[in-house]
């Protein structure tokens, strides 16, 4: 009873962080730096993993929710996903868990979302709230098909926001500092590649 | 066990002395008389003796029975650091969805609760570990399921008295 | 032909091999190394050489572009950082240089880029995010009172509290224009210059027509757009619809002005390059080209 107590405690204070900032004007060190570029990275690509099941018409849909959830928890709050196309310039903007819906519904018997191996990422600049963002770049190529042979096929570039925060928690009853990389807004831009 | 020893000889001092006063007195009217009290003094006194060495044992084989328990703890922590490897392998390598889900079953029974902590380090410099964002064993188990990376190496690990694990400790590589 | 060049490039770098290795020879030979090069973070990768290695090509962020000017990283991408002995190499700078410009841009000839690049290296000219002197253009569509309206947004780097960020200096939009316009060559309406002794009473006459209002503004003054579209956004009746492009303007690297933009198109030479580079020899040719930007006529 006392053990499941204190571990209430435990779980409860994980979610309960605050944040703190690098020393004023300290920046990061680039070995750390590399550290936060690859963890982003790590992100990033959990999330094309997501998009590939969220897309995938096998996935049952009990997993294919689940799954959203866990990639929207990837996201900060508000994020939004702003798409355009080689035609229309013109960005729609998407809440995040409306753009994993509306690709769990699209209209195609089989799809295949690729990922290219390549990758850009940003410097890490600091923001006026201390927080730092950077961008990372990839690219995605996606075919429908529907059982009548129609084929649909692009290949988009993603701009993906990375916001990046050192923040503290209890653990156990020690402190344990962190970095809390989340995913904000991402561009996803039609390319002519 | 210093205190045991040192009472151990002050009582054998205090039977020489006993006995070499009780030697020392030559009146032999009282001889006989002197000599039944002398052995049953010496039997109560070997009796105590006997009765601190057994006390002594005790400890001994309490002692030697701790150790060997944590040493058996020790064994049975370092099977579930393999457990642990071989079932995170196992669900991350898993062909479905089902099987996968049986395995972060089989392996939530090692953990104290589902929400047992899991911290990664992701990088270590200067002997500072910068860690990812706390998650769960329930969700980090799932979040291997979804990815199938396991790129994680097994680090410390936390147990309660029941031999549970309470933390987990990863090592991104 | 550009094609051609920036294979050797890659090729000269990954392989030190010559320069002239005809480019059907090079392609699978890209292909080898970036396949060499994946990791294994994604389910399912595209195993695609030429389409991947005209990806790399691409200058995928204006930051690529900064790092590439400066020669701070190299062909994959990957960050050089200062102890490293590549970072900011003359000869890879020399390299990035020939590879950031619209190749199908008439208006820059070969000849300025080359003694643009040869100055930018003989004066060790680096761009610096931080640095200032340079500056966004973004296209934007605002909605005035329902029908849509392009709006442009001059937008520059601020430091606040403990980072930067994005702020809009000038705004131009074409719907404001014609409330300004005026002609100072006729000689138009005017208060004569004895009203003052009338108390201005004047004025009501003056201002009967709405249209005429602007002969009794004085002759330097410049409309700010910027304060009707804060007025008008305020309001209620200027609304955000969408962005539509960017470019950047630059008088960073001294004795020139250059302009990027987005290129998305088939091709090596695509992402982010110079679309106008202009020589400029004095204060009075920049200040005459900031106008021209500013819209400022």
């Amino acid at each position: 009873m006392l053990n499941s107590k204190f571990l209430y405690t435990v779980i409860a204070s994980l979610f309960i962080t605050s944040a703190v900032f690098a020393q004023s004007g300290a920046d990061i060190s680039p070995k750390r730096k590399q550290a936060i570029d690859s963890l982003a990275l790590e992100k990033v690509r959990d999330l094309s993993k997501y998009i590939s099941i969220i897309g995938d018409k096998r996935t049952p849909f009990s997993e294919a929710t689940r799954v959203m959830d866990r990639a929207e928890e990837l996201f900060a709050p508000d994020s939004e996903m702003g798409v355009s196309s080689i035609n229309k310039k013109e960005v729609s903007y998407y809440k995040v868990r409306k753009y994993f819906e509306r690709l769990m519904a699209l209209n195609y018997d089989r799809v295949s979302i690729e990922w290219y191996n390549i990758f850009y990422i940003s410097d890490l600049e600091r923001q006026p709230d201390g927080r730092y963002v950077g961008v990372v770049t990839i690219y995605q190529r996606f075919e429908g098909t529907s059982d009548d042979g129609l084929k649909y096929k692009d290949t988009t570039k993603k701009d993906i926001t990375i916001y990046v925060e050192r923040k503290k928690t209890q653990i156990a009853g020690r402190t344990v500092e962190f970095w809390d990389v989340l995913l904000g807004d991402i561009k996803v831009t039609e390319t002519s590649a | 066990m210093m205190r045991t020893i040192r009472n151990s000889s002050k009582l054998s001092m205090i039977a020489l002395l006993v006995l070499l006063m009780f030697g020392g007195a030559g009146c032999k009217s009282k001889k006989k008389a002197m000599e039944a009290q002398a052995a049953a003094e010496k039997a109560r006194l070997e009796q105590e003796a006997a009765a601190q060495r057994e006390r002594e044992a005790e400890l001994k084989r309490q002692r030697e029975a701790e150790e060997e328990a944590k040493r058996a703890a020790e064994a049975r922590r370092e099977t579930p650091a393999q457990k642990l490897d071989l079932y995170f392998s196992a669900i991350a390598n898993s062909g479905n969805v089902n099987s996968a889900n049986s395995s972060i079953n089989e392996a939530l029974s090692l953990f104290s609760s589902p929400d047992t902590p899991v911290l990664i380090v992701i990088a270590e410099e200067n002997g500072q570990k910068d860690y990812d964002r706390p998650t769960t064993i329930r969700d980090y188990m799932n979040y291997l399921k979804d990815t199938k990376k396991n790129m994680n190496k097994i680090g410390n690990i936390k147990f309660d008295n029941t031999g549970k694990i309470t933390e987990l400790e990863l090592i991104r590589q | 032909m550009f094609t051609i060049r920036l294979i050797s490039f890659i090729n000269r770098s990954f392989f030190k091999t010559a320069y002239t290795v005809p480019r059907i020879f090079l392609l699978p030979l890209i292909f080898i190394v970036l396949t060499l090069c994946s990791t294994n973070g994604y389910g399912q990768m595209v195993k695609d050489g030429e389409d991947e290695s005209r990806l790399y090509a691409q200058t995928k962020q204006i930051n690529q572009f900064f790092r590439r000017f400066n020669g701070e990283e190299d062909e994959k991408g990957e960050r050089y950082y200062p102890n490293n002995k590549q970072y900011r190499n003359v000869k890879l700078r020399k390299k990035y240089l020939s590879i950031l410009f619209d190749e199908n841009n008439g208006g820059i000839s070969k000849d300025l880029q080359v003694q643009f690049a040869k100055d930018v290296l003989e004066k060790n000219l680096f761009l610096n995010f931080h640095g200032g002197n340079w500056f966004a253009e973004v296209h934007t569509i605002f909605t005035m009172n329902g029908k849509d309206q392009p709006v442009t947004l001059f937008m520059e780097l601020e430091k606040h509290h403990q980072g930067t960020r994005w702020i809009i200096s000038k705004v131009y939009a074409d719907m404001f224009e014609p409330y300004f316009k005026r002609d100072t060559t006729k000689i138009g309406q005017f208060l004569h210059p004895l009203s003052h002794e009338l108390a201005f009473m004047n004025l009501r006459k003056a201002f009967n027509n709405p249209d005429s209002a602007n002969h009794y503004i004085n002759k330097r003054f410049r409309p700010d757009h910027s304060t009707l579209f804060l007025y008008e956004v305020k309001r209620g009746n200027l609304r955000f619809k969408t962005v539509e492009d960017m470019k950047f303007h630059f008088f960073q690297a001294a004795g020139w002005y250059f302009e990027l933009s987005l290129f998305n198109r088939p091709g090596y030479n695509t992402g982010w390059l110079i679309s106008n580079l202009v020589k400029i020899n004095t204060d009075k040719d920049k200040e005459i080209l900031r106008k021209h930007l500013y819209y400022e006529k």
